[in-house]
């Protein structure tokens, strides 16, 4: 599984990645939208995990391009300081697949993205079904 | 981007400033047009100085120097007066009448030699003490006759008659005795020298930078002289250097600044550039080990002694206080953005780390800064233990340890924080009213204290505040206060009360709201139309209409959206009034319905 | 008939030292009270967690408005940077005054724009909208386009004040590059007064020229290679680390840079908006709002962060940048001109008696009287009144000052923000330092003595000559510095 991580900040962007690699990803990460929106082009993640306050491109703006048409497949989720309920509703409306708030907790947030991760291959081999 | 200073200290600070203030003073002065000085003095750099014994009068001096008292007053700037003297000390002029280059004597005078000695007058100053011997091998600078002073009338009292070999202490003493400021060892140096008059004539004549002596003037042998304290011979002095000069001098000055300047700049820009590089490159290694050491385990309590005994880099940076300081920061961010098992590890670490006695230290610091920045860690690593301390300060008279104490308590004791209120004697900015009210809205749902009492404060800003508290946690059973504070004199409570009855509106509240609509000032009749819009039913449909005639831009559009949220019968209301009138009217139509 | 000149030529000699005797006095104590509020700054930001602003909901809401003419080459990058700048409660409003390149059309297509029906209040007088366009696509949702006919740069932010729907508003070029922080450090100052209402911030103003800037993003910050961009710099250092923090201590600041301030709305709408007759229309706005306030007797002030927070491109030619400076210098006569009434005036304060007669003495008649001083020198001096060593070295004395102050706000510089790390770019600076007296002093002072006769003999038909606006000579220009004609110090 190839996880990307969008987040400016360098110790919570590190801490990230650390943590998921431990878990068995392959973590790319990323501390900006722009270098985010390149390398989502040049490695096809599965997993992109974004925060919303991003220079040059906002986490929003990941969401839409991913969603829109680049790779609905891949998940998205959401890691934001923002908790109110626009925020969220915008995210969702966007196509994210979870919204996690800061300060979150790293073993809910791997637990949450197994469980997406479970439920896409379901649905991925459902589709695969379909065209069989 | 965040900037950074290396004003640590202020001593910097305070040298640029003493460094501007004294360029401010020369160039200041120099620039107007100096006074022309001197009037009669041939000798224009140097005069006498005389050092007034008690009983003496101008003319007296005067005839001491062959000179009218009347000149030396206004030599002086004094007015003359036929009385004793009052300054500590007169300068004498030398003018033709009492000096000459040239050992030209009338019949009637008395002939003394002045010298003059070219150097630095603190030097002189310094080895006066030291005796007369041991000047004349030290001092650099050469002895010179400057000339001669003539006068007619040699005090007795005040040259001393010395015989050749044969020193008269007791009039030495004697007259010391009445010049009060003349110490005892001084007394010893001049009975020295009286006594060496004779055979080290040029001793003295250091000694006193001008002297009068004996010796050089063949009329006055009777006058070893005694004037030692009393006449002196001032260097020349800068107030007749040209304005070039002087400008010149200034230019010198700040290209000497100028220069210095530079020197700082290259120094400190090498001094940051190191630091940034180093920093850039130790952040990340310490980033890395904080992060192995939150992430390393399960038994991360009894693994953290050994984690840091083996950790030799950690321990390593921490002595250093920057690092320490980067490191508490790091932590308060990890601390900030990750809960759960992880987000209490940050804790532990800090604990285990002893930056806790950190943070402590920085409340006790004289500058504010620190207090507000110890504050800060303190709340968000919970230490709950400094509690009190932090409190004390919840009305400090700096705003900014105020307003994070206020913010710790908050983080700290969530909504039982808000006492506060109650006791607090400053208005809440804007700013911190923002601060307190994310922080209560990530903190564990509780009761809420009972904020009437606030409402009748006369802290406006405590007033609104409470009037937000009440809307963002919808305290329903305030409406009757809140509708109370819509009575208030002050524009901006009623504003943020009719804001605050939108999120606790029950059926009244739209009729009191209507009420109050027509006295209201135009920037709270805005607010009242949006919240009717928000809370409306269809009971205030007419109302909407009548704000839709106004002759008002502002308040058509408003009513408008409120209508367009009214329902159907809103709805249907709004594009019939609109399409009977037309012309602007269908314009807000199409604005209204595009925005929804 | 000698001595009367002599004796007329001893006052004005003395009158002009007393003028320089009380410049160079300004500029020390001023530097000394910046350096204060400098300080004192840097100490509150280093406990200040500026993101409370973008993650709030209960924060002040922003209109960002910003008025374009021929802006096409950089204005999709701009866009995107403003877009996403850090900030919770905002919209932003992107004016195209009357564009004859095709900014609009590369907006629509870049930000899926459509055409809305929107009905504009007319609060402000400004021309007419032709239309207003807002993005289908959700993450667009902050951004508003406004395409309205040509009136210039006042007239474009009139129209923008009338579509903003938040409670302050930002004014920025379009072409400017912000910092990623830049909204939440001008807004503070907003709020952050309780006893005093603040009615207008602003931020430090740097020069981009030779920067690397990518998608609308300052990547690298370079020491401008053009001699005249890198003057320039020291100027605005100058400016802005020695002189603006001390007004703002003093609460006498009357300029907010075009480039990139903040505003209460509702003081900007009841004052009357941006004055459409005035080429400096940024600076009359303050003064206007600071008079509405005093005569209203309400408290306020007018706030300045010395963080730099907008870079910007510099002109780089002599041609652009006298023109600039004419400019400048005729928005300054008008506006002082245009409320004098603040002159020495009681109630004004500190307003009336000190900012006021400074800009009056300092600002407005400096370039001319140092073009007369001099001239009056030069001529005393060749008619044998002063000697020549005094002549030179009074010329010495005031350059010498002016390197020892470049240098200082050098050293200020690197003291605080320490943008230019390397320690050539820090030579360069200061050769520049000391060139500047020779070569871009003289060409300034006579840039502003242009603008004080075009001013005098342009008055009447001042009126056409705003009309044309953003674009009086755009063939010639580089996209992209259009805006440079307005005020950024």
């Amino acid at each position: 599984m190839v996880m990307l991580i969008a987040e400016d900040d360098p110790l919570i962007s590190m801490t990230l990645e650390t943590f998921f690699t431990k878990e068995g990803y392959k973590v790319i990460s990323t501390n900006n939208g722009r270098e985010a929106m390149l390398k989502i082009e040049e490695h096809l993640p599965d997993i992109i995990l974004t925060d919303v306050m991003m220079p040059f491109y906002s986490g929003l703006e990941i969401i839409a391009k991913i969603k829109s048409g680049f790779n609905k497949k891949i998940i998205v989720v959401v890691l934001s300081a923002m908790g109110q309920e626009s925020a969220v509703k915008e995210a969702f409306e966007l196509g994210a697949d979870d919204y996690v708030t800061k300060p979150f907790s790293l073993a809910e947030l791997s637990l949450r993205v197994k469980r997406l991760v479970k439920v896409r291959g379901r649905n991925t081999v459902l589709q695969l079904d379909e065209k069989f | 981007m965040s900037a950074i200073f290396i004003f640590s200290n202020g001593d910097k600070n305070r040298f640029l400033r003493v460094s501007f203030t004294l360029i401010l003073f020369l160039s200041s002065f120099s620039l107007f047009p100096q006074k022309k000085s001197g009037t009669t003095n041939v000798f224009p750099n140097v005069h006498l100085k005389h050092i007034v014994l008690p009983h003496e009068t101008f003319t007296t001096i005067g005839q001491l120097y062959g000179i009218r008292g009347e000149d030396i007053a206004e030599y002086n700037n004094l007015e003359y007066y036929d009385e004793e003297v009052i300054p500590k000390y007169v300068t004498i002029p030398l003018s033709k009448q009492n000096f000459s280059k040239e050992k030209r004597v009338f019949s009637n005078e008395l002939l003394v030699p002045l010298y003059y000695i070219r150097g630095n007058a603190k030097t002189l100053f310094r080895l006066k003490k030291n005796g007369p011997n041991k000047m004349v091998r030290r001092v650099n600078g050469r002895i010179l006759l400057a000339g001669y002073l003539h006068t007619t009338k040699v005090d007795q009292k005040v040259f001393q008659i010395a015989s050749p070999g044969t020193p008269e202490p007791t009039a030495i003493v004697g007259y010391s005795k009445r010049k009060d400021t003349v110490s005892n060892t001084k007394q010893k140096d001049k009975f020295s020298l009286a006594s060496n008059q004779q055979t080290t004539p040029v001793a003295t004549v250091i000694k006193n930078k001008a002297n009068f002596l004996s010796k050089g003037a063949p009329l006055i042998t009777r006058l070893p002289e005694k004037k030692e304290a009393f006449a002196e011979v001032i260097e020349p002095q800068p107030r007749s250097v040209s304005r070039v000069q002087k400008v010149l001098f200034l230019v010198k000055v700040q290209l000497s600044i100028s220069i210095f300047l530079v020197a700082l700049i290259f120094l400190y820009t090498a001094i940051r550039n190191r630091k940034e590089i180093l920093n850039a490159k130790l952040n990340g290694s310490i980033r890395k080990v904080l992060i192995d050491e939150i992430l390393g385990g399960n038994s991360f309590s009894g693994r953290i002694n050994k984690a840091l005994s083996t950790s030799l880099f950690l321990k390593k940076q921490l002595s250093k206080k920057a690092n320490r300081q980067f490191i508490i920061d790091e932590i308060i961010n990890g601390r900030k953005s990750i809960k759960g098992e992880v987000g209490d590890n940050f804790l532990k670490l800090y604990l285990a780390l002893n930056l806790d006695k950190d943070s402590a230290n920085k409340l006790k610091s004289k500058n504010w800064n620190n207090v507000v920045k110890g504050i800060q860690e303190l709340a968000i690593m919970e230490q709950n233990h400094k509690m009190t301390e932090i409190f004390r300060e919840i009305n400090s008279k700096n705003e900014f340890i105020r307003m994070e104490a206020q913010s710790a308590l908050l983080r700290l004791s969530g909504f039982g924080g808000l006492w506060f209120l109650n006791v607090l004697n400053y208005p809440i900015s804007e700013w911190q009213q923002v601060k307190l009210l994310s922080i209560l809205a990530t903190s564990p749902v509780s009761d809420i204290p009972d904020l009437r009492l606030l409402l009748d404060s006369p802290n406006q800003s405590l007033v609104i505040f409470t009037l937000k508290l009440i809307g963002l946690f919808k305290q329903r059973t305030m409406h009757n206060e809140v509708v109370k504070a819509l009575g208030n004199k002050s524009e901006a409570i009623r504003f943020f009360a009719v804001k605050c009855l939108k999120e606790i509106h029950n059926e009244y509240t739209a009729s009191v709201l209507i009420r109050r609509f027509a006295t209201e000032t135009r920037r709270n009749k805005i607010a009242i139309v949006k919240v009717i819009g928000e809370i409306g039913d269809q009971g205030q449909t007419d109302f909407l209409l009548d704000v839709l005639s106004l002759g008002d831009d502002t308040f058509r559009i408003l009513a408008a959206t409120a209508l367009s949220k009214q329902g159907i019968k809103g709805n249907y209301l709004l594009e019939e009034y609109c399409d009977k009138i037309g012309g602007q009217y269908s314009e807000i139509l199409l604005h209204t319905k595009s925005a929804v | 008939m000698m001595i009367w000149f002599e004796i007329l030529a001893g006052i004005l000699t003395d009158i002009l030292y007393f003028y320089c005797a009380c410049m160079l006095v300004f500029y020390v104590l001023f530097a000394m009270i910046s350096i204060g509020e400098t300080l004192r700054n840097y100490k509150k930001n280093n406990s200040t967690d500026y993101s409370l602003l973008a993650t709030s909901e209960h924060g002040p809401s922003v209109s960002i408005i910003a008025p374009g003419y021929n802006e096409g080459v950089g204005i999709i990058d701009n866009v995107r940077s403003l877009l996403a700048m850090y900030y919770s409660n905002l919209e932003i409003i992107i004016v195209n005054d009357g564009s004859t390149d095709k900014s609009l059309q590369k907006l629509i297509i870049a930000y899926e724009l459509y055409k809305v029906d929107f009905f504009v209040e007319k609060v402000l007088p400004a021309k007419q909208v032709r239309g207003v366009y807002k993005s289908i696509n959700p993450v667009y949702k902050k951004l508003i386009v406004v395409d309205k006919e040509n009136g210039g740069k006042a007239d474009a932010l009139n129209a923008a004040i009338n579509i903003a729907s938040k409670d302050y508003i930002v004014a920025i070029d379009v072409d400017c590059i912000l910092e990623q922080d830049a909204l939440l450090k001008i807004i503070k100052p907003l709020i952050d007064y309780p006893k005093v209402r603040v009615i207008a911030s602003g931020g430090v103003v740097r020069i981009a020229n030779s920067c690397v800037v990518e998608d609308g993003k300052l990547v690298k910050v370079n020491l401008p290679k053009n001699y005249l961009a890198r003057v320039q710099t020291l100027e605005y250092l100058r400016s802005f680390l020695l002189g603006r923090m001390a007004w703002t201590r003093l609460n006498g600041l009357l300029l907010i840079s075009g480039a990139f301030g903040a505003f209460d709305k509702e003081i900007v709408i009841k004052c009357g908006g941006y004055n459409t007759n005035t080429v400096g229309e940024d600076m009359e706005l303050i003064v206007r709002m600071r008079r509405y306030m005093v005569e209203k007797n309400e408290p306020h002030c007018v706030k300045y962060i010395p963080d730099p927070l907008c870079w910007t491109e510099a002109p780089s030619t002599y041609k652009i940048l006298g023109r600039q400076r004419n400019r400048w210098m005729r928005g300054t006569i008008e506006t002082l001109l245009a409320h004098k009434i603040i002159c020495f005036n009681k109630r004004y304060g500190l307003m009336g008696f000190v900012s006021y007669p400074y800009w009056f003495f300092f600002e407005m008649l400096g370039p001319a009287v140092e073009f007369i001083g001099f001239i009056i020198f030069l001529s005393a001096t060749i008619l044998g009144i002063i000697k020549w060593s005094f002549f030179f070295s009074m010329l010495l004395f005031m350059i010498s000052f002016g390197c020892m102050y470049s240098a200082f706000a050098i050293l200020m510089e690197v003291l605080s923000y320490h943008q230019y790390k390397r320690p050539s770019d820090i030579l360069k600076l200061l050769l520049v330092a000391i060139t500047e007296p020779f070569l871009f002093h003289p060409f300034m002072v006579w840039s502003s003595i242009r603008g004080i006769t075009d001013y005098f003999r342009n008055k009447k038909s001042w009126g056409e000559m705003t009309r044309s606006g953003f674009g009086t000579d755009i063939s010639e220009l580089k996209p992209g510095i259009l805006n440079a004609h307005y005020r950024k110090v």
